[in-house]
């Protein structure tokens, strides 16, 4: 099991995420929501430690990461928000590199990245740099790299950004057929549809602050008859979107 | 206006350059980059001007002859300065995808953004060539002896002459190159420009900086030595076509002078020296023609290649796809099986191989180490046999510490979360497989290379031998270079040494001594038979064995390299600007 434990992260004393708590159990899917800058990166970031919490600690099956952070990050596979590769190999490239680094035997990586690339649509562009790669992608490449060494622990930060509708759909069933197999994914998205969809339980953070962390249908009772997306704006949003829009549109058809 | 702001836009891009670093402040990389240039002239121009302090009456005849030389140094340096610019900036001199987005998009005449890069690619030259000119132009006058009665007309001659010149091959070197890439990329199309690119960058890199190296040993005896006897020569070497151009409009405000009887020491040599200058008239003028025609060339090919290759903005190209060949399957084979056996290594090996070709930063240090090495080369090559075997030594012991800092720099700095998230802490094989990288790709091509020239120098048996010490040689290297080095190469930050002034002359003066100490063992060897080769060996042998059992002793008592690290600078900004 997956624990954050009273998490704090502050940049040059502003606070970004404050006291966030919260676990993943194995075979579960917990969606993570919030809007930009709500701290949900910053969160995953410090649950992968690729950065490091200004108090509290992350902890894996009751062990403090922080104490054996290349033991846990051999049991996680971690799709970040923006897909930052090495832009000037091919596919093949950096998913055997990435492979080697995790040690893989090398009959076993050919094997996996060979079909991987295949399922993912990428096979008729792996042998080409991935400078010229669209956003959708890299962001396949991305979550082929997560999955490669079959981790115990899957952190997706918005895995779905840029991708097509269609690896959109196979993104949300991979994610419960993952979980079936009893890996424990936490989820973050905008696509409030896909969270309602896939996820057992959800998180909404805003301000930093968790401020809500329940099943979909206990959320949904909270608004009565309400949607996912209803119960995300009752939660987080503080301005009228009508409202907003109508002044963005004034402002943009002004000329004098 | 618009074109104003384009201009400037073009300009403040040509910082955003893979050389430069993107955390660095864009003012200091200016101002570091113009002192530099502004400093080195100003040196090579106060003492050659400092010389003639030391010869004040020195008659107009080898003052003539001196003068030839002094002005192929100068218009040498300015033209390869100006050529390593271009070279440097390459694909900047381009409109790229980038450019195409952003601009794409606008309501901007695309002639205009063709005229606004065309503006900021002379601007950018026409500083630096007159950053780099200014001192040797302006201390012109100064490099004269007072003997010489040449007059306030006759100086500001020579100094109008020798600024047209330098300005000229300044220029000529920048064009050119600039000419060279436009007219290729016409002729073969963007996206096959884009394959053989990194080569023919790579490749002018090691000729334009050995020869900038070679400049000063060059540079002496110029008309004696090339341009009377070598007429075909010095019509093929730019330098020589502005040297010419030089003495058209110049040389006869000091070889009119009146020729005083000069004291008996110097008498035959002014006789010679007069006679030789003067009978090169027609030579100067041949030359000065054709350093015309040149320039004239590469400006109309340039900015007809130019203007062809940009008839509309660049649309990004996908990168042909990498084939997967027999010889790939067989490589790939060999390398798993002898090379780099373990995930790691081959993690390693790959990442190392894959890095130095394709990164501007890393190739550009690797040619630059491989220009120094040629350099030493040529200088060895007329020496005696211990100098030329040196030569082998010197050429890896170049290579290796170019190497050494290139694998120093990051491949992308941002992508390196990759390794910290894959990384299991394993550091002993993936540091051997950059280390075999770097002795398959950087020094096994070399010592192939020299293998063929000392087999035509030595003949096939010494050869052979010369090929193993040099293996030998670079494996003990590689491992000394490494000893007690624990950041992750090609993904920890960089960090310049802050006691590199203190260690670089020491390493210098070790590699030299080595080197030499080596070749005369070498050569010793030649003449004493089998059993002083095979102790020779057997000392080599031993000594990297020696050096890689002090590493693992070392490796084993050290802490684990961290990826995470955070590596402390040696400077702290006070970022008081905020």
């Amino acid at each position: 099991m997956l624990q954050a434990q009273h998490l704090f992260k502050r940049f040059y004393g502003v606070t970004v995420v404050s006291d966030v708590s919260f676990d993943v159990r194995p075979g579960e899917v917990v969606g993570y929501l919030g809007p930009n800058g709500s701290g949900k990166t910053t969160t995953a970031k410090m649950l992968t430690g690729l950065l490091d919490p200004s108090g509290g600690a992350v902890f894996f099956e009751g062990r403090d990461v922080a104490r054996d952070p290349i033991g846990f990050r051999s049991r996680l596979g971690y799709v970040p928000e923006e897909p930052i590769l090495y832009t000037f190999q091919s596919a093949t490239e950096y998913l055997e590199l990435v492979g080697q680094l995790r040690e893989l035997p090398s009959w076993l990586l050919t094997k996996k990245i060979g079909a991987l690339l295949e399922l993912f649509g990428l096979s008729h562009a792996a042998t080409q740099d991935i400078g010229s790669y669209s956003k959708g992608m890299k962001q396949r490449v991305m979550l082929i790299a997560a999955l490669l060494h079959d981790p115990d622990v899957l952190i997706l930060d918005e895995p779905d950004s840029g991708l097509d509708v269609t690896t959109t759909l196979v993104l949300r069933k991979l994610v419960t057929a993952l979980a079936r197999r009893g890996k424990a994914v936490l989820y973050s998205s905008h696509v409030l549809e896909l969270v309602e969809k896939a996820c057992h339980r959800v998180l909404v953070i805003h301000q930093g602050r968790i401020v809500a962390d329940d099943t979909v249908e206990a959320l949904q009772h909270l608004v009565s008859g309400a949607s996912l997306e209803d119960v995300f704006s009752q939660l987080v949003l503080r301005d009228d979107p009508e409202r907003t829009a109508a002044d963005i549109v004034d402002v943009v058809v002004a000329h004098a | 206006m618009r074109n104003r702001l384009l201009v400037r836009h073009f300009l403040l891009r040509f910082l955003e350059h893979d050389l430069v670093s993107p955390d660095a402040d864009r003012r200091e990389v200016l101002s570091v980059a113009g002192g530099t240039l502004i400093a080195v002239s100003l040196f090579l121009s106060a003492l050659i001007a400092l010389q003639y302090q030391f010869n004040n009456f020195l008659p107009p005849g080898l003052t003539s002859l001196r003068s030839v030389d002094e002005r192929f140094l100068f218009v040498s340096a300015s033209m390869l300065v100006m050529a390593l610019l271009a070279v440097a900036l390459w694909d900047a001199l381009a409109l790229d995808a980038r450019d195409a987005a952003v601009l794409g998009i606008l309501p901007v005449p695309h002639a205009l953004v063709i005229r606004a890069k065309f503006t900021a690619i002379a601007l950018l030259a026409a500083g630096t060539t007159l950053a780099w000119n200014f001192f040797p132009v302006v201390l012109r006058a100064g490099a004269l002896p007072v003997g010489l009665r040449i007059g306030f007309g006759g100086m500001v001659v020579l100094t109008l002459a020798q600024a047209t010149v330098t300005l000229g091959a300044g220029t000529f070197g920048f064009l050119a190159v600039f000419a060279l890439r436009e007219a290729l990329t016409a002729l073969i199309g963007h996206e096959r420009f884009r394959l053989v690119s990194p080569a023919l960058q790579a490749v002018l890199v090691v000729v334009l900086t050995s020869a900038l190296l070679l400049l000063p040993r060059s540079a002496t005896r110029t008309a004696s030595t090339w341009m009377r006897p070598h007429p075909v020569a010095a019509n093929a070497l730019p330098p020589f076509w502005f040297v010419g151009l030089h003495e058209t409009l110049a040389g006869n405000v000091i070889d009119r002078l009146p020729r005083t009887k000069p004291p008996r020491y110097l008498a035959a040599q002014e006789r010679d020296a007069t006679n030789l200058y003067r009978s090169l008239w027609p030579r100067y003028h041949e030359l000065g023609r054709l350093a015309v025609e040149a320039l004239v060339i590469v400006t109309v090919l340039a900015i007809s290649a130019c203007t062809w290759n940009n008839r509309r903005l660049p649309v990004p190209t996908i990168m042909r796809r990498r084939r997967i060949s027999a010889m790939h399957i067989a490589w790939r084979w060999t390398l798993t099986h002898f090379v780099a056996r373990s995930p790691l290594q081959l993690a390693g090996f790959s990442f190392t191989l894959q890095t130095l070709p394709r990164r501007i930063t890393h190739r550009a240090v690797v040619a630059s180490a491989m220009a120094v090495g040629v350099s030493l080369i040529v200088i060895t090559a007329s020496g005696g046999n211990v100098t030329m075997l040196a030569a082998q030594s010197l050429l890896l012991a170049s290579l290796l510490t170019g190497f050494r800092h290139a694998i120093q720099l990051p491949a992308e700095l941002r992508a390196s979360s990759t390794f910290r998230l894959a990384w299991t802490g394993h550091y002993r094989p993936y540091l051997s497989g950059v280390k075999r990288a770097g002795l398959v790709g950087v020094v096994l091509p070399a010592l192939l290379v020299l293998s063929v020239w000392h087999t035509l120098i030595f003949g096939p048996r010494i050869a052979v031998l010369h090929f193993a010490t040099g293996a030998v040689f670079s494996i003990l290297m590689m491992d000394v270079l490494f000893l007690r080095y624990r950041h992750l190469p090609l993904v920890s930050a960089y960090v310049p040494r802050a006691d590199l002034k203190s260690r670089g002359p020491a390493y210098v003066a070790a590699v030299l001594t080595a080197s030499f100490a080596l070749a005369w063992a070498e050569q010793s060897a030649m003449t004493a038979g089998t059993t002083y080769v095979v102790v020779l060996l057997l000392v080599g042998v031993g000594l990297a064995a020696s050096v890689t059992a002090l590493d693992r002793a070392w490796s084993a008592t050290a802490t684990v390299t961290d990826v995470d690290e955070e590596i402390p600078l040696p400077t702290q900004r006070l970022n008081l600007a905020g």
